[in-house]
């Protein structure tokens, strides 16, 4: 039952939860985090197979693990590494604006 | 060169952006950047009119990487993206000419990331792979939440947040979608999921659609997702508050067209949709009921809009889906019209509170622009918007009750535009000179005229537009449909209209008299935070999937 998907499904809940019940906007981002870092283990762990070896077809390759997952993890880790970027520094400038970073008083 | 239009849609306003950038880096006149832009963004339309000719001949196909089809990365130019396509070109353009006056100093940057936001528009429209929609949909947002911090500072920045906090949690929701449906087929090309779909057994389905749900009902504004839109739509820079209430917003039901497409195989999906659909239209003009500021009123109309384009779809008939899509070509023109307008009063008043604008008749252009547009979204006869209202109102004929919310929304509608043309231009404030008021420049009335007539062009002569573009755009969907001849002047249509407008005109006296109540609805309305709004959507996947699973 412990096998990648699951553990990708049950990262993205806590992150979700995290994002509900925390009022501080850096916990926020950091529980946006964990739920894209879930969703990447999602779909590793969606192309692999036991003794699956790298997707280079010289002879003697038989099983190969899935290459398209992981081509599509690598363009959503470099959006997510933008996002939170963004994320960080617009919470710079709402620190610099309101002197607090609790969400109740932000509004 | 025919043959490779459609990568020149995407690369025109990717590498001017580039251009742009380098330009700023060097210099620090805005007059070059601003010329490449206006270049860079009209060129489309020479791109589109060449494509027209093109798409006569059938769906226009361009491979990327030269792989073979079901790997391909596919560019896909149907009717329906083509009519998508011209609407994004004319918003875009005339948007950007308003902008060239309203949003000053502010170098390159701005003209940077509106080219990086449209780029993502046209790719969003032309992609045929739905990973690639997901990319394009976050080349969109991630610029959008970057423009509308150029607004007000202290207001914008939360608004901002709150999009990007959103925003990304539909792109995980996506993914996830995404995730299961290539588990289970190992495509990603929509063409070819859409003939492999049926093999996915029903509880896969199932989930796989719940969480489309939520990831497009984010995006598309549906009301216990629709938190982030009114801060984000209200506190942008007003130019840029046209393009994402014209078609940002849009895209999510695009994207829905699309998952329909697919042809899943489960029973009440229709019904939950048109649900949700008709939630919303009622919805939004609630939350309008409250505001004072022009531009969040504006922003919950957009909602309620919103409703009645997911209604549409949601039948899934051929007249539904033409009223829907020809619901986002007319909203697209008259919502952006309208936040036009509403910039333009801020830009010589000051103020977004329709209370202290009384600008009375010194402003003639932007009140006959203002007149038309609102009739035009209460769907008034010879307007654009009465044909696609009356086409969604005819589609769920068999829901008396979807019907009696419709009409309720659009007596909603009425009463709020009467609302702001009561304040704003009749109403006329005694300590302020009214005649110290003047028109707006000449290049940010342009924008609004040109919109003004598209209002009313796209009403007169409705049949043209359905038979060229609408009509095709259905056809390409659900492959094949029944001839709509629209009549114009029906006199039972029009006596509908006028009892709409009487009855909407009485409920903006009851407003106004009943002021006490509105403020309890207000202390009511600022309860929804951003935590609260996030948990309601956790508990409306949990209540969709509980339909879906009792009910297949």
């Amino acid at each position: 039952m412990i096998n990648g998907l699951n553990i990708g499904i049950v990262l993205f809940l806590i992150g979700l939860y995290g994002i509900i019940t925390n009022k501080n906007v850096i916990k926020m981002v950091m529980s946006l985090g964990v739920m894209g870092n879930s969703i990447v283990l999602f779909f590793i762990s969606l192309g692999y197979i036991t003794d699956g070896e790298a997707p280079i077809m010289t002879s003697g390759v038989k099983q190969i693990v899935d290459p398209i997952p992981q081509t599509l993890m690598l363009t959503m880790i470099v959006i997510n590494l933008c996002l939170t970027a963004l994320a960080l520094t617009i919470i710079v400038w709402l620190y610099n604006e309101f002197g607090t970073l609790d969400m109740r008083e932000i509004g | 060169m025919i043959e490779h239009l459609p990568i020149f849609l995407l690369i025109t306003p990717l590498i001017s952006g580039l251009i742009v950038t380098l330009i700023s880096i060097s210099s620090k006149t805005e007059k070059i950047q601003k010329i490449i832009t206006f270049i860079s963004l009209s060129l489309p339309f020479l791109y589109l009119t060449l494509l027209f000719q093109e798409l006569s001949d059938g769906v226009i196909e361009y491979n990327i990487g030269g792989w073979t089809k079901p790997y391909a990365i596919t560019l896909v130019v149907d009717d329906l993206a083509f009519a998508l396509l011209v609407i994004t070109s004319i918003v875009t353009f005339l948007s950007f000419i308003y902008s060239l006056k309203c949003m000053r100093e502010t170098g390159g940057n701005f003209c940077f990331f509106y080219l990086l936001m449209t780029t993502g528009l046209y790719g969003i429209f032309l992609t045929g792979d739905i990973f690639n929609l997901y990319v394009f949909f976050e080349l969109t947002v991630i610029s959008s939440y970057i423009l509308i911090t150029f607004g007000d500072k202290r207001t914008s920045l939360m608004a901002s947040f709150k999009y990007l906090i959103m925003g990304s949690i539909a792109s995980f929701f996506f993914l996830l979608a995404i995730g299961l449906l290539y588990i289970k087929t190992g495509l990603l090309n929509i063409e070819y999921l859409s003939m492999n779909i049926h093999q996915i057994d029903c509880q896969t389905q199932m989930v796989i659609f719940s969480l489309f749900l939520v990831a497009l009902g984010i995006k598309a504004a549906i009301i216990p997702f629709h938190v982030w839109l009114v801060s984000a739509h209200s506190t942008a820079p007003s130019p840029v508050s046209a393009v994402l209430s014209g078609i940002t917003v849009k895209t999510g039901v695009y994207i829905f067209i699309r998952i329909f497409t697919l042809g899943c195989t489960l029973q009440n999906l229709n019904e939950t949709l048109i649900a949700l659909g008709a939630l919303t239209a009622l919805g939004g003009v609630t939350g309008a009921l409250v505001e004072w500021d022009i531009k969040r009123l504006l922003a919950y109309h957009t909602i309620s809009q919103m409703g009645f384009i997911i209604v549409g779809i949601g039948t899934f008939s051929d007249i539904g889906i033409t009223g829907g899509i020809y619901h986002i070509v007319n909203h697209a023109v008259f919502k952006g019209l309208l936040f036009l307008c509403a910039g333009s009063i801020i830009y010589r008043t000051g103020t977004s509170d329709i209370r202290e604008h009384g600008i009375g008749r010194t402003m003639p252009i932007t009140l006959i622009t203002y007149i038309i547009a609102a009739l035009a979204i209460s769907g008034i006869t010879p307007f654009n918007g009465a044909v696609s209202k009356s086409l969604i109102e005819a589609s769920v004929y068999n829901y008396p009750i979807i019907r009696l919310i419709l009409v309720f929304a659009s007596i909603g509608t009425v009463a709020h535009f009467s609302k702001i043309f009561y304040y704003s231009f009749i109403k006329t404030q005694k300590h302020r000179d009214p005649l110290r008021y003047q028109e707006v420049p000449f290049s940010m009335l342009i924008p609004m005229v040109i919109l003004a007539f598209l209002c009313i062009l796209l009403g007169i002569i409705p049949n043209i537009w359905l038979d060229n573009f609408i009509l095709p755009a259905t056809s390409s969907i659900i492959g094949g449909y029944n001839v709509i001849q629209f009549k114009l002047f029906d006199a039972l249509l029009i006596l509908k209209e006028m009892i709409i407008v009487a009855l909407g005109i009485i409920l903006l006296k009851v407003i106004i008299v009943r002021s006490k109540d509105i403020d309890r609805l207000r202390t009511f309305i600022s309860k929804f935070n951003l935590n609260i709004c996030i948990f309601l959507m956790a508990i409306t996947l949990v209540f969709v999937l509980v339909i879906f699973s009792l009910s297949n």
